[in-house]
This record gives structure tokens, sequence and C-alpha cells, in this order.
């Protein structure tokens, strides 16, 4: 068993505080997506996890051991870096088998393992080559040969996929899985890539200025953000986040927004929330559909056809756009006036500290 | 409006990367133990000597009997000597040879070559221009001391195209013995110079003397707004170099004139050595040590200052 | 450049006259050099009856062999130590950037301008409290401490350029310090030693100063030391002398004339960093 514990770890680069008390736990063989915006500090807990760098505070265990004074290599530990980091003056075969070289494995099992991760990641027709003369789909398998061949018990990838183009990206990114499934191991994975870490997580930790903001299935990010944060962290295009009001209604608060112009009250507000108070509607771009009654009227400003679906840029009266992806080819036009619909259980409430508001 | 599609909540630019002083307590220690080595030569053949230099300025001592403790006085002596002041004099004027000849040779070659030396042509000069480079200093001062000999080549060039009246012992003169072993300095770095401002040159984007061939600039201007500036670097690191090598000469004055006639050609090197070990004047002579180290420095600094900063 | 534009023809000019002026002290060398032993002979003049024979005996009169030996000897024992700890040193200070460190580095770049007979001095008590003075090894281990600044200079700036995620990666694989100093970084820097070692080669090769002060026997010296007392003993015999200067410059030029490129290539990095 070889999980991962993070007890309210923390590091500091001099007096500034980049990661301020994590708390995250891994299961044994769990494929693990940190994301979050640049200089959140998803690449330092890697390396601490890694033991590239120094722990400030709190504990980092690897299986049932403590391993914050242990050196990176002997905590069972593979990293793939954005870089790759292959060692220019060794061919392919011996970047592979470097690690086990320095770990003193006999020749002869140190071919067999190394031809084994070349057939798995297909590249033993590369052995021979220099990193120089690998293209950089090429140069990314030879980084994660290097990782699987030790067989650690965590795999670290920091956005391994970035120096790829689109379709490359794509490709390896089922391989990443597929290699997932093969191996079973425990995979910490970085990266900017909504899409990797959607199809590829088991479990999402979602970064912000150093602190967890939410861990979850990708389904349950989607779905029950936390914060403001992850609602708009989370999700493509972005959720649409509106200001409200709860207002006295007929029949208890109602929340109104400034959607309609005038001020239209379309749904009650749940329980507990005074009167007065301030909250932030959250509306999926997805959730939305055209619906010549629906409450949300606006000005097309922007339409893009992706085919499966139009995705239009919309002017409420109050002038804050809002964006909307519509199911199919619409015919919609820009400056023309349309009207939009949503299920209730799509609204997404968050109180005024951008926490969300359950009812 | 490109962000609707596929919005990365962050695709603002990426923070600058600060420098890898990331690393572990451990790494540093590593990394001091790989310094360790180097340092405690260092410390032991040049800055433990150079604490005792300036130690040793402080005192009168011949080196074998008691050493009395003398204050700044050796350093007053340094200042005020007219022998030594002459002789430190001596080495600021080997500067103007050491440093203007090759420089501005070498800028000469560079503005009108203003092109990669390519092919043999360019492998057959650059091995010439740096043999002088390869072959010991006390060499090059006993071949210029044979061509500046009364029946040198010099002489010999003169006399054949009728100036024999200048014919002279070139290195036994008062007058010229000074320039004479500038020249040698001058003909060891010449190559150096000039290939450097050459590499140099060839850096130059050749689209920018269009543009300004464009804006009507003479050749002159050309050379003055983009060659000049474009080689401040090169120009900078050839100062540099031949600065030091005229202020700390040693070699070439040692074997052509040893110093002479009188002190004529005499340098700080030359002086440290004859007043530690002939004279047996080892306060003196490290008082004049510290004073020659100071003033390389202070002559290094600006022209580092005015080449390496402004980019 | 394939058309020769007269600027062109005018820089070659230059060139091949900056060539001649060059050459022309060696020739002249060489002409007194052929010239029968115990003449006066001109500055530039074929002899009507080279005396080649004058090389065979400035090779004896000079101890040639011996003194190849002895300079080879203390270049093989200034030219590996210095390139060993330097490129180490080099390492270290590459990994050591912040500037809670910089004082060392600083102390290190300091040596670059210092003139040796700035030290000369001391090194002669210090060399002879030691014991050493006239042995080969008060030129060697002076030098190798005089050579760190520049060497250490030298290599840091190398390693600064090297990618600090090969280091990271190297520790995952399992290296230790020291196995990735010796089967990763070294064979990355092979290029930045090689030009140090081509440096310090001639420069201990042609030092002149340490000798002179620090060892009286010219048969323990380096062969610029060893062409100083030469001088000072056949000085009156111009050609012996020629032809001594000659055959002790030779082997320098040798190998120069084999490793051009590389030679021409450390020697002006040498000087952009130095
Ligand atoms: N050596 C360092 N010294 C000081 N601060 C640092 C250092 N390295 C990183 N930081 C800071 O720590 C924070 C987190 O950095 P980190 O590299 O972990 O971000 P990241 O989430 O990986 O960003 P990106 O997505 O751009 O890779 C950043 O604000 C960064 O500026
Ligand atoms: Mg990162």
């Amino acid at each position: 068993m070889s999980g991962l514990t993070l007890r309210s770890v923390r590091k500091n680069y001099g007096d500034v505080p980049v990661i301020k008390g994590v708390d995250l736990d891994i299961a044994h063989g769990e494929f693990v997506v940190f994301v979050g915006p640049s200089g959140c500090g998803k690449s330092t807990l890697l390396r601490m996890i890694a033991g590239l760098e120094d722990i400030t505070g709190g504990e980092v265990s690897i299986g049932d051991r403590v391993v914050n004074d242990v050196e990176p290599r002997d905590r069972g530990v593979a990293m793939v870096f954005q870089s790759y980091a292959l060692y220019p003056h060794m061919s392919v075969y011996d970047n592979v088998g470097f690690g086990l070289k320095l770990a003193g494995t006999p020749k002869a099992v140190r071919d067999a393992k190394i031809r084994d991760a070349a057939k798995v990641l297909q590249m033993e027709h590369l052995l021979d080559r220099r990193p120089a003369q690998l293209s950089g789909g090429q140069r990314q398998r030879v980084a994660i040969g290097r990782a699987i061949v030790r067989e650690p018990d965590v795999f670290l990838f920091d956005e391994p996929l970035s120096n790829l183009d689109a379709a490359l990206r794509g490709d390896m990114r089922m391989e990443l899985a597929r290699l997932h499934n093969d191996l079973g191991a425990t995979m910490i994975y970085v990266t900017h890539d909504q899409i990797e870490a959607m199809t590829l997580a088991d479990k999402i930790v979602v970064l912000d200025a150093g602190m967890v903001q939410q861990v979850g299935s990708p389904l349950e990010l989607y779905n029950n953000p936390a914060n403001l944060f992850v609602a708009g962290f989370i999700g493509s295009p972005k959720m649409n986040i509106l200001q409200a009001a709860v207002v006295a209604g007929a029949d208890g608060p109602v929340l109104q927004t400034e959607m309609a112009g005038g001020g239209l009250a379309w749904c009650p507000a749940p329980e507990g929330l005074p009167v007065g108070g301030k909250v932030s509607v959250g509306l999926r771009p997805h959730a939305l559909a055209r619906d010549p009654a629906g409450p949300v009227t606006g000005e097309v400003r922007l339409v893009e056809r992706l085919g499966n679906e139009t995705l239009v840029r919309l002017a409420l009266p109050s002038g804050q756009e809002i964006t909307a992806a519509l199911a199919g080819q619409e015919q919609i036009e820009p400056r023309q006036h349309i009207a939009l619909g949503f299920g209730q259980a799509d609204l997404l409430l968050f109180g005024e500290d951008g926490q969300r508001l359950t009812a | 409006m490109t962000d609707i599609k596929t919005s990365p909540p962050d695709a603002q630019p990426k923070p600058v990367r600060l420098p890898p002083s990331r690393g572990s307590r451990k790494t540093r220690m590593a990394a001091w133990l790989f310094v360790a080595p180097a340092f405690i030569a260092y410390a032991a053949f040049v800055l433990a000597p150079l604490c005792m230099s300036i130690y040793y300025s402080l005192l009168r001592w011949d080196g074998i009997g008691e050493a009395q403790f003398y204050g700044l006085s050796n350093y007053v002596t340094v200042l005020t000597d007219s022998d030594l002041l002459q002789i430190i004099g001596n080495a600021f004027q080997l500067v103007l040879y050491f440093t203007l000849i090759p420089v501005l040779l070498g800028l000469a070659v560079a503005a009108a070559i203003r092109s990669h030396m390519a092919g043999r042509f360019g492998t057959i000069t650059r091995t010439v221009l740096f043999l002088p480079q390869v072959i010991p200093l006390v060499a090059a001062g006993i071949a210029w001391s044979w061509m500046f000999a009364s029946t040198g080549l010099v002489n010999q060039t003169l006399k054949a195209i009728g100036l024999s009246s200048w014919a002279r012992g070139w290195l036994g003169d008062f007058v010229w013995a000074l320039p004479a072993v500038g020249i040698i300095g001058a003909w060891v770095l010449l190559g150096l110079c000039t290939m450097l401002l050459v590499t140099g040159i060839t850096k130059i984007d050749p689209s920018l003397y269009e543009a300004a061939r464009l804006d009507g600039a003479r050749p002159w201007h050309e050379f003055r707004y983009i060659t000049l500036p474009g080689l401040r670097q090169e120009i900078g690191v050839c100062i540099t170099v031949t600065v030091i090598a005229a202020l700390a000469s040693f070699d070439i004055v040692y074997i052509s004139t040893q110093g002479g006639p009188g002190i004529t050609t005499t340098v700080p090197g030359l002086e440290i050595y004859r007043l530690a070990f002939a004279h047996r004047q080892v306060g003196l002579a490290s008082a004049l040590a510290i004073v020659l180290m100071v003033l390389v420095l202070i002559s290094i600094a600006p022209v580092q200052w005015f080449t390496r900063d402004k980019k | 450049m394939k058309t020769a534009s007269p600027n062109s023809l005018i820089a070659r000019g230059l060139i091949i006259v900056l060539m001649i002026v060059t050459l022309l002290p060696f020739l002249s060398m060489l002409s007194a050099a052929l010239a029968p032993q115990g003449t006066y002979p001109n500055g530039l003049q074929w002899p009507a009856d080279p005396q080649w024979g004058n090389f065979v005996r400035a090779f004896e009169v000079a101890r040639m062999d011996q003194l190849l030996l002895s300079s080879t000897l203390i270049v093989l024992g200034v030219v590996p130590v210095s390139v060993l700890i330097a490129t180490m040193a080099g390492y270290g200070l590459a990994k050591l950037t912040s500037n809670r460190y910089k004082w060392l580095y600083l102390v290190f770049v300091f040596g670059l301008t210092l003139p040796f007979e700035a030290v000369i001095t001391p090194l002669y008590y210090e060399v002879r409290a030691l014991g050493l003075l006239n042995t080969r090894f008060a030129i060697i281990l002076p030098l190798i401490g005089l050579y760190m600044p520049f060497s250490v200079y030298w290599m840091r700036a190398h390693f600064l350029n090297v990618p600090h995620d090969l280091t990271e990666a190297a520790q995952l694989d399992g290296a230790t310090r020291w196995k990735e100093f010796w089967l990763v970084q070294v064979p990355l820097a092979r290029p930045a030693i090689m030009s140090l070692t081509i440096l310090l080669f001639l420069w201990t090769w042609n030092q002149f100063l340490l000798p002179v002060v620090l060892v009286q026997d010219p048969m323990q010296r380096t062969m610029a030391g060893a062409l100083g007392a030469f001088q000072g003993q056949w000085g009156t015999d111009i050609p012996l002398l020629c032809a001594g200067s000659l055959l002790i410059l030779a082997p320098t030029v040798a190998l120069f004339l084999v490793f051009q490129r590389q030679f021409v290539a450390a020697l002006m990095q040498g000087a952009v960093k130095g």
C-alpha cells in the first residue's frame, strides 16, 4: 500500500508563504490532478512530495513512512518534468536505464526492463538515438519510460504535455490513462489544461494561493463547486456569475437579479437568507437553452459556431455579458434579441464570502 | 473574445520563474563540499599570500632578520619616491602601446572586413594571428630583442629605405627603449584583439548598415554610430586584457631590457622582484605590489562599467 | 562575400600586412639561427650555408629533453588537478546562486585581475616554509591556487547554463551528488573542460615569473622559465640563442597547429570571460 498523506504542509520562500497548510489523502492507485491558476503553488507542492524542495512545516508521508527528511532517491517516487530533463549525452536506452544502473541492477535484468518499458511506450526503434534526435512526443515517451522502469510507488507529472501540440496532447493523454490502468500506480499530475484534468483524474485538487479550495471527483467539482473560485475555475466556457439581492416576495423572500433590467424576481430564495442580503448566482453556459418565454433576455454580441454547439455572448439589459452554450446549430445573428431559459436546479448560489449556499 | 470557447481560467502570462535557488539544505551542504577544494587552494596560494603582502607592506624587513613595524611609510615612499613614480608611469605609458595599437588596428581591420573570415584564408589568418598568444612571452621578448638589435631586422629595414641615420640599438636607447618594449607587447596582443573585434563585428546585424545607408549615412557615420556601439563589449574585453597585460608586465621587460637603460623601462612587476629579492626591501616591494593591484583594479573598473552595464 | 568589393580588398591587404608583421620576428629568428656559429648575422638574410646543426647544438646545450620532461611534469601536476577542483567548484557555485552566497563567488572573481606579482613575495616565503623551494612543487602548488579565479569563473558560467531539471532528474533517478557530478554534469561540461584544459596548459607551459623566483635550477622549471636562464647564459651567441628559442617554443606551436580550431576558440572565449 502506498498511498500518500499530506498533513498541514507549508512552504515559505524566505518570508513569503507559498503553500499555506495543505491536507490531502491520496489512496493507492489513485490518479490525482492538481489544478489552479499560475503561481498558485502546484509545482511547489509536487516538488515537496518529490523531495526536491524543503518542507517548511507539516508532514508528507508516502505509504506509512514520513518522508520529510528522506532523500528524493529513497522516496520511491519518479517524476516526469515539463522540460523532460533527458540527459543529452546519453542514448534513449541509457536515459531509461540510468536509474537502474545507479541502483546496481544486473545488466540482464536492466536490459529486460528497459525493453519492456520501450515496448509499452512503443519506442523500441528509438533506443539508440540521442534525445536531440527525437521529436517532442518521443522525448515525452522517453521521460515517461525513465519513470516507469524504476517501478515507483508514486508517479509525479509536472505539466508533462504542455510542450506538445494539441493533437499529440490528445494522444498522450489517452496513453497516460492506459498506463495508469496497466500499472495501477498512484499518479499525481499537475496541469493547466481542464480537459486533461477532467478526463484523467480520479480526484481533482483545486489550489489557489497555496490553499486547497476543493477536492473531489471531476463531476463533483463540476456539479457541486464548493465556492466561487472552483465554480469559475472548473468547466468551460466559464460559469456565468450574476449578483442578486434577496428581497421580500409574496411567498417569502425571493432572489432578484438585474438580469431582466427591470428587476425580475424569479426564484424563491433558500431558507435562512435574510431579506436585504446579497448573493452570487452561478449559471453554467450549458444550462441555458432557447426559450421564448425565458427570463434571460438580451442582445447578442458574438456568435461562435462550433458545429455541435453554438456559443453566444449575450449582453443583458444591465450591460453585463453572459455566455450561453446552445446545443446544435442555432440560427442566431449578432444584434438579434433573444430569450433564454434554464432549469431551477441549475442555479448555484454563493454567499458574500464566496462559499456555496446549499438549499 | 476567443476565451469564450475554452477559457483556461489562467491564460495570463506565467509569473517569471525565479532563478533556481530552489533546493534543499542538503543541496547547499553538498555544494559547499564541492567548492571546498578549490577554495582551499585559492585561500592557501592567493588569499593568504595577499594578506601577507598587506602585512609585509607595513614592515621594514630585509627578509632575514628582525622585522620592524613601519606603518604606512612604505606606501608613502611608493607614492613620493621619484624613481618609483617613474616606474609606475612607465607602466601607464606601456598601456598606450599595449592597448591603443592593437585596438585601433583591430578596429580598422574589423571595420574594413565587416564579414566572417571563412574558408582557407580565414583559417590561415586565425592561425598566424594567434601565434604570439601561444608562445611564451619570454620567446616574444627574445625574438624582438633580436629584431631591435643593432644588426637586427628593424635597422636593416631602415637602412634599406635610406634612413640609416635612424638606425640605433633600440632597446639600449634612453628615449626609444620604452616604446620598443611597447611595440613588443602590441605585437603579442594584436592578433587576439583583431580576431575578437572581427568576430564581434560579424554579430552586428547587417541590415543596420543598410538602413543607415538608406538614411544617408557616410562610411564615417556608419563606423561611428553602428560599428563602435555594436563592438562596445568586444572593445571592453580588448581594453581589459591589454591594460592588465601592460600594468602587470614582467616577462617581456625582464628578457628584453632588464628595465634599462637606467630605469627607463622598469615596470612595477620587475621592480617588485628586484626590491624583494635583490635589494631585500620586502616591505617596500609588498607596498608596491599592493599599489599595483589597486591600480589594476581601478583601471579596469570603469572599462567594465562602461562596456557591460548599458546593454 | 563572394565578390571582392574594394573594401574587402583593403581589408585583405591590411590583414596580410598584419600577418607579415606577425611572422617577421619568427623568420628573422630562423635566419639568425641558421647563421654560422659565433658570427653576427643580419636581421633577415638567408645564410649561404644554413647551419641546421645549430639546432642540434641548442638541443644539447639547453638539454631540451630534460626541459620537455620537466615542463610536462609541471603541466601534469597543475592542469588535471586545477581542472578537476575548478569543475567541482563551478558546479557547486552554480548551485549557490542566492544572494546569501554571492560573496563566495565574488571572492573568487576578485582574483581575476590580480597580478601574480602582487603575491609573489609572500609566495616565496610560503614555499620556503613548506620546504619546497627549488622543486617543481614550488611552481605546481601556487599555480593551482592562482588559476582558481579564472577556472572557477569559467566553469561556473558553464554550469549556470545547464538546466536545473537535469540535476533533479538525476536525484530522482537515485544519483548521489557525487555520481550526478561524474555521470551527468562532467560529460555535459566536456567542451568547457576542454577549453579550460587548453588555456591552463598554455599558461603553465609559458609561465615565467614563478619559475624565475621560486626555482633556481633550470631543469626543474617550465620551458619559459628555462628559456630565461638560457638567454642569460648564451645571450651573446645569437645563432644559438635563436635556435634554442625556436626549439623551446616549438612544442606549443606544434600543438597549436594541430588543434588550431580548439586553441583559437579557447583563447577567444578565455579573453571574453576573463
Ligand atoms: N525559488 C523561489 N523563490 C521564491 N519564490 C518562488 C520560488 N519558486 C517559486 N516561487 C513562487 O512560489 C509560487 C508558487 O510557484 P509554483 O511554481 O509552485 O507555481 P505553479 O502553480 O506551478 O505555477 P505554474 O502553473 O505557472 O507552473 C509562485 O508565486 C512563485 O513565484
Ligand atoms: Mg508549475
